[in-house]
């Protein structure tokens, strides 16, 4: 290989990494993921369980039978709470009644 | 003397006529603004009919769309009350069965002997059949009640859905009648009156529907007669369950009651 060719070989190289500098100064950043620009929607609220208040467990035979009853007391009590949906049935007592005034007499006077 | 009087005669013409002129409009006038014989009465109930009907129809159509908005508010709340009611029940039984399983475990540590063991292990099976038998009976006793309330208002539904559409029925054609025989040069008075009692008639027929409606309370109380007596059962004959099961456990340990 003679001198020009050197020179030649040489020029080209540094074209070449000049090149290449320039493409990647050029080429854009990979797109950084944006933050969310909503709000996050926060999440309903769940209905809270029922907080249900029991004795202590202990090894004593009387005390299960004073929470046994309990537990029976409670189970009654909480069967009877249906009765309140009977208020419902005649719920709409007032709409009922109210229906057959459809006119007001003095319209036909 | 003659000529004066003559004069004098046509001047007082010339003026009377002047004033009638003036006076003319002003009398058309008032006669055109004078009230009508009567704006509500027999003899214009003809002439009302059909902004009456027009009316009597938008009322109809008021009072349905409120009793159906009750009756969908209605199951809605039932709805909404009995989940919670047995997210209640749920977790309630739930909290029980861990105290249970905890109380179970302290007996067993408690425990010394196989004898007792075996007792603690017995008594756990007899009790948590009671209880299993007690959740059981007390759910049926809620279902029974639960469709006998549903049923209840359903057939109080029925009822007055019925009675309802036999009444907009039975005024929409007294209307159309009245109208009809307004048309056909009928006496207003007599279609008044015609239109009247068909309409009272009517309206006492839905009175007696609705009335005849208020017998569900008795239906209501049988029902929640029935669903206490069941749950009393169902809690007596666990306590029943349980006492034996809890001599038999003291025995074990050597308690007395």
């Amino acid at each position: 290989m003679n001198t020009a060719m050197k020179y030649v070989l040489g020029v080209i190289v540094l074209v070449a990494i000049a090149g290449g500098a320039y493409a990647f100064r050029k080429t854009p950043p990979a797109p950084q993921e944006k933050p969310q620009e909503t709000a996050p929607v926060a999440e309903a609220p769940k209905p809270a369980a029922p907080q249900v208040q029991v004795p202590a467990a202990t090894a004593s035979i009387d005390d299960l039978t004073a929470a046994l009853e309990a537990e029976g007391s409670a189970e009654s009590t909480l069967a009877s709470s249906s009765d309140a949906d009977k208020a419902f049935v005649t719920a709409d007592a007032e709409t009922v009644t109210s229906f057959d005034q459809t006119y007001d007499e003095s319209l036909f006077q | 003397m003659m000529k004066a009087s003559s004069s004098n005669l046509a001047a007082k013409a010339a003026a009377g006529a002047l004033m009638l002129g003036v006076l003319a409009p002003a009398l058309a006038l008032a006669e055109a603004t004078a009230p009508a014989p009567t704006a509500v009465g027999t003899k214009t109930f003809c002439a009302r009919i059909a902004d009456i009907d027009a009316k009597v129809l938008a009322g109809m159509g008021d009072r349905t769309r409120a009793y159906e908005a009750k009756k969908a508010e209605r199951t809605e709340k039932i709805a909404t009350n009995r989940a919670e009611r047995d997210q209640k029940l749920a977790a309630t039984r739930a909290a029980w069965d861990q105290n249970r399983a905890e109380r179970y475990a302290k007996l067993d540590e408690r425990a010394t002997t196989t004898a007792q063991k075996a007792a603690v292990a017995t008594f756990k099976n007899e009790l948590e059949a009671a209880v299993v038998a007690r959740k059981t009976a007390v759910d049926a006793a809620l279902v029974i009640y639960r469709n006998g309330l549903d049923q209840a208002i359903q057939a109080r539904k029925t009822a007055v859905d019925g009675a309802q559409t036999t009444l907009k029925t039975s005024v929409t054609a007294a209307l159309e009648t009245a109208k009809t025989d307004c048309a056909a040069g009928k006496d207003p008075k007599t279609v008044r009156v015609t239109a009247l009692g068909a309409i009272k008639s009517a309206r006492d027929a839905y009175a007696t529907t609705v009335k005849a409606q208020e017998k569900v309370g008795t239906t209501l109380d049988a029902l929640t007669k029935a669903r206490n007596t069941a749950v009393k059962k169902a809690i007596d004959d666990a306590k029943a369950a349980r006492e034996r099961a809890v001599l038999k456990l003291k025995a074990a340990f050597k308690e007395t009651t």
